[in-house]
């Protein structure tokens, strides 16, 4: 197993692809321990890796926000948000942070949200004097909502690796969210008291009626998610083909803003991103074969009881290895490669599985906002070409923050179980 | 100079392919969603086409997916490097992967023949529900296994311009921001 | 020891096929004092039904407990679609005996070909069907939208009980019963009390329209890698397993039937079972005709009337 943590590193931090530094590790593995007849099965893995129905809610999430991007709808609720909560000090940041809870109903994962929001919110910001640093860092920490609120496709394929109510586990996220998104704002402020960011351009009176017109419609969309999986109109998987329905609806024909073109646009930009993530998963589900018949979930749940079998311990053990799969990788991957870890270390911890899955969740979300591999990262310093140490440092407090809800979590059940169960009445 | 002339329509094929595949997946589902609500019935085949969709779309996509950068890799200690030494680690970068790309060819392939004798059930459902008892024989699961040697040797041959070009880009004296320029230039056509 | 052999099954650790395997497992052990080990890798560790059933084709897996509908699909043998006729079977003691016998040797020979050697069969349940609304009558079936496993044979038998057949993958179950996307699947009491199913819908009517066996094998390769006396005692191991497993599942049926009943669950029997099994007839027919060891098995069922 160390063989194979060293070769992955090491292709890593040469530069080669994360997916192939993951492939690699394999080849390497199966060579040096003599088991390279196995190597007929890497394409198997790969294959039933992609081949699960759950995962079908990547290409249409994905769909869904760039048919919203090509709307404009970015910008729009950008806006809106700006028309609610900006005339503050520092009211640009405050509607960073609002729009990110605004656009994580709309989209499935943190990753397509970080550079919706991230392209319109960080030139604006860098714009009014913020440090590129700081907008791309609050840009990426805001981006980790749109994993927790309805629709995500994290939530749901927990959901479904482990057999939980996903209608329960898109109810349990959504109050985390907003301890997130208030903290955040709170921060923001605070910042903006010692920094004296300055205090925004107010929206002029004769454009509010209009955004808020065509902000409320795309506003809707997880109600319409939550209300339809909830009613049993469609399943959880499918409900990503709804949003993307929905997208293709109110920017086609509510905003008329999309022409075929841009639909088509869409459509083969979410197959490049699609394979950009499966990808990833594919090569991932090798290694947890790997993992698998060398018994390692066992050794290390068997390891993690061993230090005590106080369920606080655990957890919080069991954090700590999530966050550390989740430094080096993607959450759908980490997810493949935690699940059976995580089945044999569950039942001891005496933990609801729905306060359990948001848990899991936020924790791999964090993973996609830290250093060295976080996804989210990468985006937001792409689009405000700031140097990734320097958002890496700006972003420290704000994982602060995350990881205090994360403990919250763990530690308060009705934060996660208070809207299933009142809604479940 | 053949493959350069065929290079764009290619391109083409491909992205009007990925598109009707995107579009195929969308209508299906949605199909699936009205049908079971609407009309209380179901397509028994849906589900199993809707994955094999999603395998296609993804390795297909694979190569469109590495030109425009959206294969995740670090690139800190290449941005360290002078030039020389930089343009080196990513030869050596883009050799190890041509490598692994082609033993996935290899297996990839083997295995789609080894494994791909069993008939596609959706498809046989299908032809079933459109031919009756005169159906012609259904196709293997090979023709979904194909899909990873196909895309992973998409990807080989891209990988191999990439290195000629960082040869190129050596001999000319350029840098690798250079080659990825040329990369992300190359999608936009 | 001499050689371990590593299992895989795609079911939970609490499932009958994990107690199938560990009682083959040790008597495997037993016979062959120790030469020979079998571990056991349940939770689809080594991956799900279909991949286990290439793996083992492909070399990939050593060995693997598989639930027979996918045999038909995956390998294209269709005479295993004989372990599914409805309402075919009496009860567990009959299927266990006709699969302990000749025929049943000579199902697991179909394998031969494939480079899979067969040596038993472990039982999942029989089926039965859990629905949000009770159902009393055969009538009762009529438009239910039921999740059915999508393979030819369960289309037939359940488009002529009268539901709706739907296509769903296994993992949304749960949640789609819950808000009632779906209002029944058939399926069996151990699954339904592993997966929690009852908390989603609360009546099973007890139809036991088919039973669920799954079959132990090997690969060709590790199996060609053994002595004969070592292949002898697989083989003696796995018989002296199906019979046991088959008793063990009958045992825990009645268990999971009171474990169901304590959780609210009401479990009833079909008011006029003689109409459902009336209206599958002509499916156990045309299917007999398909292979002629299906024949062979109805043949033998019937025998036991
Ligand atoms: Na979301
Ligand atoms: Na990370």
């Amino acid at each position: 197993m160390t063989l194979y943590l060293a070769i992955f590193a090491l292709c890593m931090i040469l530069g080669v692809p994360i997916a192939f530094s993951l492939g690699l590790a394999s080849v390497a593995y199966l060579f040096a321990y003599d088991q390279w007849q196995l190597m007929i099965g890497f394409p198997q893995k790969m294959i039933a890796g992609i081949d699960n129905f759950v995962l079908l809610t990547i290409p249409f999430f994905i769909l869904a926000g760039n048919l919203m991007n090509s709307a404009d709808l970015t910008r729009q609720i950008v806006r809106f948000a700006q028309m609610l909560v900006g005339r503050v000090r520092g009211g640009l940041a405050v509607v960073n942070v609002v729009a990110s809870m605004m656009f994580s109903g709309i989209s499935g994962a943190a990753t397509s949200e970080a550079s919706a929001i991230g392209s319109v919110m960080i030139p604006a910001m860098v714009r009014d004097g913020y440090k590129a640093a700081y907008a791309a860092a609050l840009t990426a920490a805001g981006s980790i909502l749109g994993s927790l609120v309805p629709p995500s496709l994290s939530l749901i394929l927990y959901g479904v690796l482990t057999g939980t109510s996903i209608a329960d586990l898109f109810l349990a996220g959504i109050l985390p969210a907003f301890l997130i998104c208030g903290l955040l704002i709170g921060y923001a402020l605070w910042r903006a008291r010692v920094e004296d960011h300055p205090m925004p351009q107010p929206v002029p009176r004769e454009e509010r009626l209009g955004l808020a017109m065509r902000a409320i419609p795309a506003l809707l969309l997880p109600v319409i998610i939550v209300g339809g999986i909830r009613s049993g109109a469609f399943t959880p998987t499918e409900a990503a083909a709804v949003a993307a329905l929905y997208a293709l609806i109110i920017g086609g024909l509510l905003y008329r803003t999309l022409s075929p073109g841009k639909i088509g646009q869409a459509f083969y930009d979410t197959a490049t991103m699609t394979a950009g993530v499966m990808l990833i998963v594919a090569m991932a589900s090798m290694t947890s074969f790997i993992l698998g018949i060398e018994n390692i979930p066992r050794s290390i749940a068997a390891q993690l009881v061993s230090v005590s079998d106080n369920p606080w311990v655990l957890i919080l053990l069991l954090n700590l290895v999530l966050l550390v799969l989740g430094l080096f990788l993607e959450p759908l991957a980490a997810l493949v490669l935690a699940m059976p870890i995580l089945n044999e270390v569950f039942p001891l911890l005496g933990l609801d599985p729905v306060q359990f899955g948001v848990m899991v969740v936020l924790n791999l979300m964090i993973g996609l906002i830290t250093p060295p591999v976080g996804l989210c990262l990468f985006i937001v310093s792409a689009i405000s070409r700031a140097p990734l140490e320097r958002v890496s440092l700006a972003i420290l407090p704000m994982i602060g923050i995350c990881l205090f809800v994360l403990l919250m979590v763990a530690a308060v059940p009705s934060l996660s179980l208070l809207l299933p169960q009142i809604l479940n009445r | 100079m053949t493959l350069l002339a065929l290079e764009r329509p290619l391109r083409l094929a491909l992205r009007y392919l990925l598109i009707g595949l995107i579009g195929g997946l969308l209508a299906l589902m949605t199909t699936q969603i009205a049908l079971r609500y609407g009309f209380n019935a179901s397509l028994l085949w849906a589900e199993e086409v809707c994955r094999y969709l999603l395998i296609w779309i993804a390795f297909l996509a694979v190569v469109l997916a590495f030109e425009r950068g959206e294969i995740a890799a670090l690139g800190f200690l290449g941005a360290l490097l002078p030039r020389r030494p930089a343009l080196a680690l990513a030869m050596f970068c883009t050799l190890l992967s041509i490598g692994l790309s082609l033993l996935l060819v290899w297996y990839g392939w083997r295995f789609a023949q080894m494994a791909g004798g069993a008939a596609i059930p959706a498809l046989g459902f299908i032809l079933r529900d459109i031919f009756g008892a005169a159906a012609p024989p259904t196709p293997g699961t090979f023709w979904v296994y194909a899909a990873l040697p196909v895309g992973m040797g998409l990807l080989a041959l891209r990988l191999i311009a990439d290195l000629v070009l960082c040869f190129r880009t050596i001999a000319a004296g350029g840098t690798v921001a250079d080659i990825i320029g040329d990369r992300t230039g190359g999608s936009h056509q | 020891q001499e050689v371990t052999i590593k299992m895989g099954h795609a079911a939970s650790s609490q499932h009958l096929f994990q107690d199938g395997l560990e009682m083959f497992a040790e008597k495997v052990a037993a016979k062959t004092d120790g030469a020979i080990a079998i571990e056991v890798f349940g939770d689809r560790q080594l991956g799900d039904d279909k991949q286990l059933l290439e793996g083992l084709q492909i070399g990939l897996i050593e060995g693997a407990l598989v639930s027979s509908p996918t045999l038909p699909l995956v390998l294209g043998i269709q005479a295993f679609d004989a372990l599914q006729l409805p309402f075919a079977v009496q009860d567990y003691g009959q299927i266990a005996e006709v699969l302990g016998s000749d025929l049943g040797a000579e199902l697991l020979a179909t394998l031969d070909d494939k480079s899979i050697k067969g040596l038993g069969f472990v039982e999942a349940g029989q089926r039965h069907f859990l629905s949000r609304q009770p159902v009393a009558s055969t009538a009762d079936f009529a438009g239910l939208k039921t999740r059915i496993v999508p393979i030819p044979l369960h289309e037939a038998t359940w488009h002529a009980v009268g539901v709706s057949p739907i296509g769903m993958a296994y993992g949304e179950v749960y949640s789609a019963l819950e808000t009632g996307t779906i209002d029944a699947v058939e399926i069996n009491l151990s699954s339904v009390q592993s997966e929690s199913l009852h908390d989603a819908a609360k009546h099973v009517t007890l139809t036991g329209h088919y039973f669920w066996p799954g079959i132990v094998m090997v690969s060709g390769r590790v199996w060609e890698g053994l002595s004969d006396e070592h292949k002898a005692a697989l083989q003696e191991a796995a018989q002296e397993t199906t019979a046991e497993a088959y008793a063990h599942a009958a045992a825990q049926e009645d268990d999971t039937r009171s474990y169901l009943e304590a959780n609210g669950v009401t479990v009833t029997d079909l008011s006029d079972l003689d109409r459902m099994l009336e209206l599958t007839a002509p499916v156990v027919t045309e299917w007999s005709d398909k292979d002629p060891l299906i024949g062979k098995f109805r043949d033998a069922y019937g025998a036991g009337q």
